[in-house]
């Protein structure tokens, strides 16, 4: 459905997106998982054609180019910043952005209707967008994107700033689109988003994708093991017996088989007669991939 | 094209939605229109003296009324040799009114008496019709200046006997008159001259006498005449509104023109214009839509203005197609401003702040102060350089300078060829920025 090849793209001398690499397909959900900064939301505006790479082709639904109009209706986006007429009120704002992909009479109206209902404002379609909530907001900048019924969604991180009643909601909005079969590209910087809502994720950090996979794949290749923590009771006599690592009264073990590692480490300390206070598993997740990947967390 | 008329409606019903651009484009150009209409308007109670232009044709003998007339508080008076000078100085509102002495006139109040009733008057005053407040006053201040003249012969025992015997001789002339009411003057004037011979000079405090006399109910039916005179008012404001209102139009154009500026950063900043360029329109027709809602927002303006001006105020506008013509050049020129402001600011505060600070100088010396026609030289020289001056020059064309399209043509075709440059800065500077 989209094909993105060795985009490159500079601001001046900041090089944003230093060539990016990846295929979406068509009915998948795709992310673009990484920090501030990274280049996700350059790249996400020349794969719509609304900026001009440098270097690099987009390719939309075979070898369509994304500057040519007729592509471009296969398209919905949601912008990052809140791209909704505020003096307009929902259904009209929902009106408008239909209107504009060639939509009228009772197709409009349905569109319109369905849009309310996907951003969950029906009882607010007559009240303009400034009287909203941020999460208000938020669902109905998402509805826009789709109330033309594009085949490729793209999200620029819908859920910032909103809060965890209204992001829920977002995901259920999301989660619909797809079963509906649109295609979905996400970027996010939260990684419970992209494991929860995408089957394909590319790690990018400053303008590069540093790997491209399933989320299990990213965790088994880079996720490392699991962790197995412990807090002692008291700081023990001797270490010579016990597995892993200490500091203090911290007892870390890496493990591919916590459970397994469990059982031996209750036999270990009971032995020793150390009790403990808190125990506690660290299954690998994409958080741990970005780290591994860039030595840094996602979030700082 | 439909999408374009979308998109432009759309941006109407925002700029409708947001009270301060409405504040900008509608409430502070109708403010500055009522504000210096009514300063250099001179409609308060507080006027000087009203300018009264007198013809005397009466070979000498009015000479002492235009003395009297001259000395009168309320009237500031100059003298024309041909009536119809004075007539065209009081049909092109120059002056308020004119005085025409007559052939045949006399001075004096006794010639009132045994006049033959037929004869024309010899004092003629016509007064401009759009002035009738001050239509009593002025008659009243000439019927003084005239009964002044029989105060003075009062005074002056030799003139009055003088007087009292042509009266006596006129009497005997006039035959159509009654025999009782030839009777009864011949009385009076017997009266005249043994108070005369008696007590000397009557004048005592001449000025109580002045108006005493203007007040003594003399008919002056015959003897003063009221002349029609219907007022020309083609090429020349008619009133101070007529001058403020079209610069108030371009003030409301330039309301929208930095309304609908700000409205494109701010689509920009906020990510709207990239749903609108995702949408399946070409840049272009987003352009025109911008374009065609400050052009309709425009005449929109203008034609909310305009209708306030004629029905509140009394503004004619001399040639409606002429002025529609004016409009549509004159909001293009500033649709062209709008586009230029929108590429250079990059932020909204930044274009309003910028069209303040750029537009300023420009409506100042551009007649959107002071108006063109009260500039000194060196300013009516300066203001070639703003756009102002040339939309508030083609809508007064079309208001009340009553020019023809040919004599608008060099003001509308600046206009047009500023709207050309402009948007071809505008698309040049938004094309090299963003390819
Ligand atoms: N219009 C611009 N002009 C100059 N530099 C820009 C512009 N837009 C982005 N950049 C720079 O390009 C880099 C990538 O920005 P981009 O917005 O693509 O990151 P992002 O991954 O979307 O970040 P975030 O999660 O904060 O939205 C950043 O260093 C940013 O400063
Ligand atoms: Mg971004």
């Amino acid at each position: 459905m989209l094909d993105a090849l060795d985009l490159v793209k500079s601001y001046g001398s900041t090089q944003a997106v230093r060539g990016v690499s990846f295929s979406v397909e068509r009915g998948s959900a795709f992310a673009l998982l990484g920090p501030n900064g990274a280049g996700k939301s350059t790249t996400l505006h020349m794969l719509v054609g609304a900026l001009r790479p440098d270097g690099g082709t987009v390719r939309i639904d075979g070898d369509r180019d994304p500057a040519d109009p007729q592509t471009r209706s296969l398209i919905g986006i949601c912008p990052q910043d809140l791209a909704i007429y505020e003096e307009l009120t929902a259904a009209e704002n929902l009106a408008f952005f239909a209107e504009i992909q060639g939509l009228r009479g009772r197709k409009l109206a349905q569109r319109v209707d369905w849009g309310l209902q996907l951003a969950g404002l029906e009882a607010r379609r007559t009240d303009r967008a400034e009287a909203f909530s941020g999460g208000m907001k938020r669902r109905l900048n998402l509805a826009c994107a789709a109330v033309h019924e594009p085949k490729l969604l793209l999200c620029d991180e819908p859920t910032v700033g909103v809060d965890p009643q209204s992001r829920n909601h977002i995901f259920e909005s999301i989660e619909a689109l797809r079963a509906d079969g649109c295609t979905l590209l996400y970027t996010t910087h939260y990684m419970e988003e992209a494991e929860r809502l995408c089957d394909r994720v590319a790690i990018m950090d400053h303008g590069r994708v540093l790997a491209i996979d399933t989320v299990d794949a990213l965790i088994d290749a880079h996720g490392g093991q699991a962790v197995v923590e412990v807090e002692l009771a008291q700081a023990p006599a001797s270490t010579d017996d016990l597995p892993g690592t200490l500091e203090g009264t911290t007892l870390r073990v890496e493990t591919t088989e916590p459970l397994t590692a469990i059982e031996t480490l209750g036999e270990t300390l009971r032995r020793a007669n150390l009790s403990i206070c808190r125990l506690r598993v660290d299954r690998p997740d994409l958080e741990r991939v970005f780290l591994s990947l860039t030595g840094r967390s996602l979030r700082d | 094209m439909r999408v374009v008329l979308i998109m432009a409606l759309k941006d109407l019903r925002l700029l409708v939605r947001d009270r301060m651009s409405l504040f900008w484009v509608l409430a502070f150009p109708l403010l500055l229109a009522l504000f210096f209409g009514s300063l250099f308007g001179g409609d308060s109670g507080e006027r000087a003296a009203m300018p009264v232009v007198v013809v005397d044709e009466s070979g000498g003998e009015g000479a002492r009324l235009v003395e009297r007339l001259r000395s009168s508080e309320g009237l500031e008076i100059d003298t024309v040799d041909a009536l119809d000078d004075a007539l065209e100085l009081v049909r092109r509102g120059k002056r308020i009114a004119f005085v025409h002495i007559r052939p045949g006139f006399t001075d004096g109040g006794f010639a009132m008496f045994g006049r033959d009733p037929k004869a024309s008057a010899t004092l003629a005053l016509g007064v401009d019709p759009a002035r009738t407040a001050e239509r009593g006053l002025l008659q009243g201040l000439v019927t003084q200046a005239l009964f002044s003249g029989m105060t003075e012969q009062f005074a002056d025992p030799s003139r009055m006997l003088a007087q009292t015997q042509q009266v006596r001789k006129d009497l005997d002339d006039a035959t159509e008159l009654e025999s009782k009411q030839r009777e009864r003057l011949l009385t009076l004037m017997d009266a005249l001259d043994g108070l005369n011979a008696a007590d000397g000079p009557l004048a005592g405090d001449r000025t109580s006498t002045d108006a005493e006399a203007s007040r003594s109910g003399f008919s002056l039916e015959g003897l003063l005449e009221a002349v029609d005179v219907t007022r020309d008012d083609s090429g020349q404001p008619r009133s101070a509104f007529d001058i403020t209102f079209p610069s108030s139009i371009v003030w409301g154009l330039m309301g929208c023109a930095t309304a609908f500026a700000t409205s494109m950063v701010h689509e920009r900043r906020a990510g709207t214009l990239l749903r609108l360029r995702v949408a399946p329109i070409a840049r272009a027709h987003v352009l025109a839509s911008k374009g065609l809602a400050c052009m309709l927002a425009g005449m929109g303006t203008s034609a909310l203005l305009l209708t306030f001006g004629v029905l509140a105020l009394g503004v004619r506008v001399g040639d409606p197609l002429l002025l529609l013509l004016a409009l549509v050049c004159a909001s293009a020129c500033f649709t062209g401003i709008m586009l230029v402001m929108s590429v250079i600011g990059r932020t909204e505060a930044a274009v309003s702040g910028g069209s303040w600070v750029v537009m300023m100088p420009l409506a100042m010396i551009g007649g959107g102060m002071i108006p063109l026609i009260a500039m000194p030289p060196w300013l009516l020289a300066a203001s070639h350089a703003s756009p102002f001056r040339w939309a508030i020059l083609a809508i007064e064309g079309a208001v009340w300078r009553d020019l023809s399209l040919t004599q608008m043509l060099p003001s509308l075709s600046i206009l047009l060829a500023l709207a050309v440059v402009l948007f071809g800065i505008g698309v040049a500077v938004m094309r090299r920025r963003d390819p």
